[in-house]
């Protein structure tokens, strides 16, 4: 493993690049799209393993942070979706640049496929498949699930009689110990999962059919069209939640990860 | 700026080190709570780090090994012996890059008796920040607990507490049951003359020890003057900071706490780092 910064001054990332075996020739690039807040946190175990397995098989795997976000430059309340987008060329980029891939694959959970999915609108040069997991699929829902954890954790009541489905004009300033500004809640707010167009980027969407969102994310993606591959797993691992520290890594979704990826 | 780094035996320990913005010769260590890796809860040690660094303390923030991006060690030390090792790594480490320093140490939780250990071990540590570290429960712990408790309660929730009790019935809202991540650790405090004895050495040397903790867990710690009433007589005493911030919590959820948090640790270190400034001219 490589920790490295990268970007121009007034927007440092940290990264951290896990290489191929050395006497390896190149072959496939993943980067790994984080999720958000208390879901980044909970999933850095499992983004760590996964780099692990994908670079013993072969890939050259780059995790990073986006701006705003774990060790990279930037204040909580400078965090934005398109910034993150931004972010994730520029770590496409970077990538490519270490490890000679012509190959790459993007992968994101929860708020990191929403990110991937918007981004690869603009087909950057190399990037040939997406690998969506259990994206957001109405971000107001989302929303509504961090401020109620929000007030789990702080041991408040729960929020009764608003929704960010019906007050156009709510907003939280923490989701779930993370402050959130105006503009990324409005952002939020406006998610809705749809699969990229194809082009030449394959799409991969897995989820969990078990999970509250399971059902609408089966059906966005079966009306995608064919360059769209649906793989349901049951997981049941809840990413919100603050008591929950057991499932770190669930199994059952590792080996599909890798296997998607390329490395297998 | 923040540097990413890589140290320690084949490199496999990794942070984030952070220069001051003046140069220093004090450097923070800003070290896991938990499983949760080296940003710290909702990202706490990276606004501490950057809070210390307009003070001009540099810090280092790192992943000990098998938490986070460290790898696993290789060595058959113990949870304990290993976290010792790699602090004391990160030091040389630091010093190695810029210069001779002395170094303060943050920690939560289990972060916080890793802290205690290090300074233990190694005279180079000049303070320590616990929050929620050891605790000793007194016999007023319960009572002031229960006090606190019931001045907390509305008007109304008392009616509804009695109601509840008088009809021997559930409450239909009921909270799920607490995972209780302190149910065990009583045993992990040191015997009271072990402890006092290290304590009593560790202030000898002037180390700067801050006893911090929050208002999560009040039936281990319901009121600051518990160390006192515990070590009653103890030289170490009088030296040292003990606090309780009912309005903080263990993982610093709350945005308030967050902030509480950040400005207690950069008090705290840069009067020790003005300190030193001061005996140093």
């Amino acid at each position: 493993m490589i920790p490295f910064n990268f970007g121009p001054d007034d927007r440092r990332l940290f990264a951290i690049h896990s290489p191929r075996p050395a006497a390896a020739a190149p072959k496939i690039g993943v980067v790994l799209c984080n999720a958000f807040g208390r879901e980044a946190i909970r999933a850095h175990r499992l983004y760590r393993v996964l780099a692990d397995r994908l670079s013993r098989g072969g890939c050259d795997v780059l995790r990073f942070d986006y701006f705003g976000t774990g060790d990279s430059a930037g204040d909580d309340l400078d965090a934005d979706l398109e910034g993150w987008g931004t972010d994730l060329h520029a770590a496409h980029r970077e990538l490519v640049k270490r490890a000679g891939v012509s190959k790459v694959v993007w992968l994101g959970m929860r708020i990191g496929a929403s990110v991937a999915a918007a981004a690869a609108r603009d087909e950057p040069a190399g990037l040939a498949r997406l690998i969506l997991w259990d994206p957001i699929l109405d971000g107001r829902d989302y929303l509504d699930l961090l401020n109620l954890r929000q007030h789990e954790s702080e041991r408040l009541p729960a929020p009764e009689g608003v929704s960010f489905r019906n007050q156009p004009d709510y907003y939280i300033d923490a989701a779930i110990g993370f402050p959130l500004s105006r503009r990324l809640c409005d952002q939020v707010r406006a998610l809705r999962f749809a699969v990229p167009p194809s082009g030449a980027i394959e799409t991969h969407v897995i989820c969990d059919p078990k999970s509250a969102e399971g059902a609408g994310i089966a059906s966005a993606c079966r009306q995608a069209g064919a360059h769209a591959h649906l793989v349901e797993v049951a997981h049941g691992t809840d990413w919100t939640d603050e008591r929950d520290a057991t499932g770190l890594v669930p199994a059952p979704v590792m080996g599909l990860l890798v296997e998607r990826a390329g490395a297998q | 700026m923040e540097r990413a780094v890589a140290f320690g035996p084949d490199d496999a320990l990794i942070g984030v080190y952070n220069p001051a913005a003046a140069k220093t010769d004090v450097c923070c260590l800003l070290i896991n709570a938990g499983v949760i890796h080296r940003v710290g809860p909702h990202r706490l040690n990276v606004k501490i780090a950057r809070s210390l660094a307009q003070a001009s303390i540099a810090s280092l923030r790192f992943d000990l090994s098998g938490r986070g991006d460290s790898r696993a060690p290789a060595s058959t030390l113990s949870y304990s012996e290993q976290a010792v090792q790699d602090l004391r790594t990160a030091m040389d480490f630091v010093e190695r890059n810029d210069g001779p320093k002395r170094f303060i140490v943050f920690g939560i939780c289990s972060g916080a008796v890793n802290a205690f250990q290090l300074a233990v071990a190694d005279p180079r540590v000049a303070g320590i920040l616990m929050l929620d570290g050891y605790w000793y429960r007194t016999r007023w712990t319960e009572p002031v607990r229960l006090w606190k408790r019931f001045r907390a309660l509305s008007a109304r929730s008392i009616f509804m507490a009695l109601r509840r009790r008088l009809s021997r019935s559930a409450p239909a809202n009921a909270e799920p049951p607490r995972v209780d991540i302190f149910a065990t650790n009583d045993t992990l405090n040191p015997p009271i003359p072990e402890f006092a004895a290290q304590m009593n050495r560790l202030t000898d040397r002037g180390l700067d020890a801050f006893f911090l903790y929050s208002g999560t867990v009040p039936e281990l710690v319901s009121y600051a003057g518990q160390l006192r009433d515990t070590f009653r007589g103890e030289p170490f005493i009088p030296r040292v900071r003990c606090e309780l911030h009912d309005d903080i919590d263990h993982t610093a959820v709350s945005l308030h706490a967050q902030r509480k948090i950040v400005t207690l640790v950069h008090d705290w270190a840069t009067r020790i780092a003005g300190a030193r400034r001061a005996a140093a001219a």
